[in-house]
């Protein structure tokens, strides 16, 4: 059985990615919006990710303001699908 | 939302939730705006155009056309001010094909310009009006394509008539600021205001 990406296997983690997925970028207020998580706990979520490849951020002044955005690698998308299928795996063997 | 740890069939759950509030934001923030804009100012430009000609008995008025960039000029700096919070693939691809639209807008009347100086030695945008309309209608007929949505599909070929009489014609009157103005509101203003209350 395969095994299951750690760093993918955590709440906010797995939903940044997710978010990301159907997206071609999304900046973090938007993020932060849908995860209802705080600007901390995200910003280091979405540093993880970026170390390991799986997301990529853009940091920009836009009107004066700056902007973080984020938009999935293909590294990243290759990893949810192997998350996703290990998942069914996991839960093919429980049912 | 914490940084925890999750079971497999959790997992699963966020994952369809996540794609589901991507795919709910992505049809509330259409709006349709630039559609809007582009359709009410060819139509104000085309009913300025026409008063112009029509009480002055000036063809000169005609350059009152060039007012058409103005919202191209207002879209482009207003986009630099403030970008979307989040851009689907759908948006890129909408922004994609509007470009290539936009440049051919932008190299039709280079080519003009250029004919008039090199070859005919007297510049003339008339027939940019029968090609402008058929360039906006190729847009709206590939982003109602893209996004599914008949009302931007079908109605440029409202435009196409009025834009194969004007080549049929081939002299530039008085008669095509009237006729380029109803073609914008028919493909552009008007689908966009129905297919916004069909959003609502």
């Amino acid at each position: 059985m395969k095994e299951l990406d750690p760093l993918l296997h955590s709440q906010l983690r797995l939903a940044i990615i997710s978010l990301l997925l159907s997206v071609e970028e999304a900046d973090f207020n938007y993020l932060k919006e849908k995860t209802q998580a705080t600007s901390g706990n995200l910003s280091v979520q979405i540093d993880k990710l970026s170390e390991a490849g799986y997301i990529e951020v853009h940091k920009e002044i836009v009107g004066k303001k700056p902007r973080t955005s984020c938009s999935l690698t293909g590294k990243g998308r290759e990893a949810l699908e192997q998350y996703v299928s290990a998942l069914k795996e996991y839960i093919g063997e429980i049912f | 939302m914490e940084d925890k740890k999750i079971n497999e069939k959790e997992s699963l759950e966020l994952i369809s939730e996540m794609l589901r509030k991507t795919k709910e934001g992505a049809a509330m923030k259409q709006d349709y705006n630039a559609f809007l804009f582009y359709g009410y100012t060819a139509a104000a430009v085309s009913l300025a155009a026409w008063l112009l000609i029509h009480f002055t008995g000036k063809m000169e008025f005609m350059f009152v056309w060039f007012a058409m960039f103005l919202p191209y000029l207002w879209t482009t700096f207003s986009g630099k001010r403030k970008k979307p919070e989040v851009t689907t693939y759908i948006d890129g691809m909408l922004g994609n094909i509007w470009k290539v639209i936009g440049s051919m807008f932008g190299l039709t009347l280079i080519a003009m310009l250029l004919i008039g100086i090199v070859a005919t030695k007297e510049i003339n945008f008339s027939l940019m009006m029968p090609l402008a309309i058929i360039y906006g209608g190729i847009g709206t007929s590939m982003t109602g394509l893209v996004i599914k949505e008949k009302w931007f599909v079908w109605p440029p070929l409202i435009g196409l008539v009025a834009a194969v009489y004007m080549l049929m014609d081939g002299s530039c009157d008085n008669l095509w600021n009237f006729l380029f103005g109803l073609s914008f509101l028919a493909f552009m203003a008007i689908p966009a205001h129905i297919v916004r209350s069909k959003i609502r």
